[in-house]
């Protein structure tokens, strides 16, 4: 691949570092044996990472997200495959604007979702702010990420081995238990990994629906005020960091797996 | 109950929103035929065998299988299976489980159904390829699980969707005879779709010819080559040569004449011919005789120069030009090449018998 | 055939089978759209009522009144002068951020597109192996954590950061450098910086899906590779950089943690007053307000864009 120095090669490489250096330092700086993200190095510690665990606030917000983007991930997968079947399955009229307001979460500035959802949830229905509402919210911005990702797996599969479970005398839900939902499977674990991704690290939607409890995100927004707290902060978001890094990784490489699709537009 | 037809057809109309892909389908299909749908890509050939199958509704008309209305029965409930063009194995299956799919609808104990999977296996001549997975198999590998899965299940009707079509010409030619020869011994009435002639031709006891969501005509091959009822059959199965003109004579024996540019021309007509109606002659190119004099009488007969031959072996083709018209006629001569002009390529005839050409309307 | 002579589509929506399907599919669809609709489009009605109606002190007023919107717009013989720009607004606090938003959300996509197309064009054209090794590479940081990401670059600029201290121990500053962090210029870097990957997908499937006999025939015809690239490849991509230009522009003209972290006192945008209005002022009607003519401004220049240079035309070609 070396036959000759390449521009593109170099500019990707120099792209990268762009890309992950400043997120590096993160992790760098966390285990520096020091109380400021400063060079130069000092030595290498785990302290930061030990009393994580007597920060009991933390540990909460962090129970707070856990739970948030479990059900967050199960109901918006649970609600976006039954959507992604019917765009893809059944010729409705319709379809393309349906579609097209689904994914307008995608394009809307967080903010005005926030601030809207703020709106009619104390104003219009008076109900009081808590992990539920982030919840609610959550599942909204998720939505359109599992929609599209079943989707393109739903259209990436031939139409007729449907048909020949029919033909073969599977009614429609035993074709979607036997056929469907196997075919599907990369989809579907890939939609319930992003869904946690998204809502464990969503920061906007959260702070402004959170009632008296952290999720970490947030707690983590409160904490980066104060300098002196910094390297517990680094430890956290270097953990978040991590965390998140190996869900992607694994999302992807479920959804690589199983009948390629054929599809460039499948990523 | 057994002579009644095993698929009764009547009226059968399909829109896809403002087009008509399907207009009027009325005919039966007899118990234990290999019966073909034989047209062009868009005729209609395979909506038909979807709306059989159950994947499509008609939107008008009636079907019944085996004497029972089909209307509103969806595909899993009817007793018909089918072998898709792309073949729709499970990617997610191996070959056993591909095949005993059908078999877990039903209520049959797991030894008798492990032993019909073995069964179909021997069948399509897939013995030990039970475990292996639908990646790992060959294009006609794949087209015998195919087969097998829907054979197992033991339908009154087979569909088969253009299944030869994705398989190389070697392949395909041996799937042919193999097909044929498992219709037979199973004994199910096979419906068959393709768009190769030859191929219909080879496998059928009688082809339905489609055009433009019409059905043309329903005969055995014999009876489509020798007795074409209309110009398009004519032209779609084997090769024809036609001449136009009007109708100038109708024989009550069945003969007619009609009389036009390239010249006159006497044959077995179309019933229902009046003289003045558009016309065509239609010869096979086997059965013109190339001649160095203008035959006697004057009828059949056109004056032409060879253009180009081409020996093929066990025949040869000729392509000659009209003298009157300029039209392309081709002829074909057997081995023994007693009528292959030698020398002089201009000034011939041609010449052939009343009984061998046809009168069809134009 | 007497039916032959019917329009089809009268005979079609007549057909139970397709009406049973079409019910079907819509059964599967509905929970999902419920949702969206009780969850987006109801509190963005929601939103808009709010905006007519007025806060009065802990009290919401709800006569419908177009008050907040005069507000916005009330004039004043002296105008606030802001970059030389005069704006004859009595409270041009919004004006003016709404126009430094922009203009800043204009450079950071600008940017973004001008560093993820060559990227795209690499991973489209250049890499042969382990293509799914680059685009998970490439996926990884958009779905972590855009606070952290965003925050990562306080590290890097701040006054004690990663540059100032790096330099200093290097010997080559002796104070830190102060102008590194909180203005606008920290603000756009972070931005495109936070987005690039998101940019990079879009361009990507949009020059992959190019056919490549279609660069052969080019450079057949006499291109040379530059030319060929002008000619065929950029126009090709055009809708897929289009598309990437804009999911970045628009979430980026409301962003608020971005100015919140790194952008200080002259780095404020729009959605910092929004936050501002809706947390600290308690002001949620004048906030309401503000997103919706925010929503609005958006969108006119998003369509205005499109119309100018013939996007639907652009996409039809692709097909």
């Amino acid at each position: 691949m070396l036959r000759r120095p390449d521009f593109l090669w170099v500019y990707a490489v120099v792209f990268i570092a762009f890309l992950y250096g400043p997120v590096l330092l993160m992790p760098l700086f966390s285990v520096n044996d020091g109380n400021f993200a400063t060079f130069p190095l000092k030595g290498f510690t785990l302290r930061h990472y030990s009393s994580m665990a007597t920060n009991t606030s933390m540990l909460l917000a962090l129970q707070n997200s856990l739970k948030i983007a479990v059900i967050v991930s199960l109901l918006s997968t649970a609600l976006a495959i039954p959507a992604a079947l019917a765009i893809t399955r059944f010729r409705l009229p319709g379809a393309a604007p349906i579609v097209s307001f689904m994914m307008l979460p995608l394009v809307i500035p967080s903010i005005v979702m926030g601030v809207a959802l703020l709106v009619i949830i104390l104003k219009f229905l008076g109900i009081q702010l808590s992990l539920w509402t982030v919840a609610a919210g959550h599942i909204l911005i998720c939505l359109p990420y599992c929609m599209s990702v079943l989707m393109s797996r739903l259209e990436g599969f031939d139409p007729s081995l449907e048909e020949a479970s029919r033909d073969l005398g599977c009614n429609a839900w035993q074709t979607f238990v036997r056929v469907t939902l196997p075919l599907a499977m990369p989809g579907v674990i890939s939609s319930l990994l992003m869904g946690f991704i998204i809502s464990f690290d969503e920061f906007v939607i959260a702070f402004f629906l959170t009632g008296t409890e952290n999720t970490l995100p947030v707690y983590l927004y409160s904490q980066l005020r104060f300098p002196n707290r910094l390297p517990g902060t680094l430890a956290l978001g270097s953990l978040i960091l991590i965390v998140s890094a190996v869900l992607v990784v694994l999302a992807e490489i479920i959804r690589k797996r199983g009948v390629p699709s054929g599809n460039p537009g499948d990523l | 109950m057994t002579d009644a037809p095993i698929i009764a057809m009547s009226g059968l109309v399909k829109r896809f929103g403002t087009l008509t892909v399907l207009h009027d389908i009325t005919f039966d299909i007899e118990r234990g035929e290999f019966f073909s749908l034989l047209g062009p890509s868009g005729c209609g050939k395979t909506t038909l065998l979807r709306i059989l199958a159950g994947i499509e509704q008609p939107s008008e008309g009636t079907l019944l299988i085996d004497g029972q209305p089909m209307a509103g029965v969806p595909a899993n409930r009817r007793p018909t299976n089918m072998v898709f063009q792309s073949y729709a194995i499970f990617p997610h299956l191996n070959v056993e489980e591909n095949i005993g799919y059908g078999l877990r609808n039903m209520a049959l104990s797991k030894s008798e159904a492990a032993a019909r999977v073995a069964e179909a296996l021997t069948l399509v001549k897939l013995e030990g390829l039970g475990k292996r997975n639908a990646h790992q198999l060959s294009g006609g590998q794949r087209q015998r699980v195919a087969l097998a899965r829907a054979l197992v299940c033991r339908p009154k009707v087979l569909l088969l969707d253009e299944p030869l079509s994705a398989l190389d010409k070697k392949l395909r030619e041996e799937m042919q005879l193999e097909l044929r020869a498992l219709q037979r011994t199973v004994g199910i009435t096979f419906v068959f779709v393709t768009h190769d002639q030859e191929e219909a031709l080879t496998l059928s006891d009688r082809i339905a010819v489609m055009d433009k969501g019409h059905v043309l005509q329903i005969d055995s091959p014999r009876g489509l080559y020798e007795r074409p009822e209309s110009r398009t059959v004519a032209e779609f199965i084997g090769s024809m040569n036609l001449f136009s003109g009007r109708v100038t004579q109708v024989d009550p024996g069945g003969m007619a004449e009609i009389d036009g540019p390239a010249g006159r021309f006497r044959g077995i007509a179309r019933p229902g011919l009046a003289p003045g109606d558009a016309a065509v002659a239609a010869i096979r190119p086997e059965r013109i005789r190339i001649l160095r004099a203008a035959p006697a009488d004057g009828i059949n007969a056109v004056a032409a120069a060879l253009q180009a031959s081409s020996y093929l072996g066990d025949r040869s083709l000729h392509v000659l030009v009209g003298t009157a018209t300029g039209q392309q006629i081709t002829v074909q001569s057997g081995p023994a090449a007693d009528d292959t002009p030698e020398g002089g390529a201009a000034g011939l005839w041609l010449g052939w018998g009343a009984e061998a050409g046809l009168i069809l309307p134009g | 055939m007497a039916f032959a002579s019917v329009p089809a589509r009268a005979g079609s929506q007549r057909d139970p089978a397709i009406l049973r399907r079409r019910m079907a599919g819509f059964g599967l669809l509905s929970p999902a759209l419920l949702l969206m609709v009780l969850m987006l489009a109801l509190p963005v009605m929601a939103l808009i009522l709010m905006s007519f109606w007025t806060q009065d002190g802990f009290e919401l007023d709800r006569t419908f009144t177009l008050e907040n919107y005069r507000q916005l717009v009330a004039t004043t013989d002296e105008p606030t002068i802001w970059f030389g720009i005069p704006f004859p607004f009595a409270y041009p606090v919004p004006a003016i951020l709404m126009l430094k938003s922009l203009a800043m959300s204009l450079v950071a996509t600008v940017a973004v597109i001008a560093v993820a197309y060559p990227m795209a064009y690499f991973m489209a054209f250049r890499i042969t192996r382990h293509k799914a090794l680059w685009i998970i590479l490439i996926t990884i940081p958009f779905w972590t954590s855009y606070l952290l990401r965003v925050f990562s670059w306080k590290i890097v600029l701040g006054f004690n950061g990663a540059i100032n201290s790096g330099l200093k121990s290097l010997g080559l500053i002796e104070e830190p450098l102060e102008f590194l962090l909180y203005n606008p210029t920290a603000v756009v870097i972070t931005l495109a910086h936070a987005w690039v990957a998101f940019a990079i997908l879009p361009i990507y499937v949009s020059l992959e899906k190019i056919d490549r006999t279609l660069l052969e025939a080019a450079s057949d015809l006499g291109d040379s590779r530059l030319k060929r690239f002008f000619r065929i490849t950029l126009p090709l991509s055009a809708p897929g950089t289009i598309a990437a230009s804009l999911l970045v522009f628009i979430p980026t003209v409301g962003d608020y943690v971005t100015p919140a972290l790194v952008g200080g006192p002259g780095g404020t945008m729009i959605g910092s007053l929004v936050q501002d209005l809706f947390l600290k002022q308690n002001n949620a009607p004048l906030g309401a307000a503000v997103s919706i003519v925010m929503m609005l401004i958006i969108a006119t220049l998003v369509s205005l864009f499109l119309w100018a240079i013939g996007y639907r035309k652009l996409r039809s070609r692709r097909a």
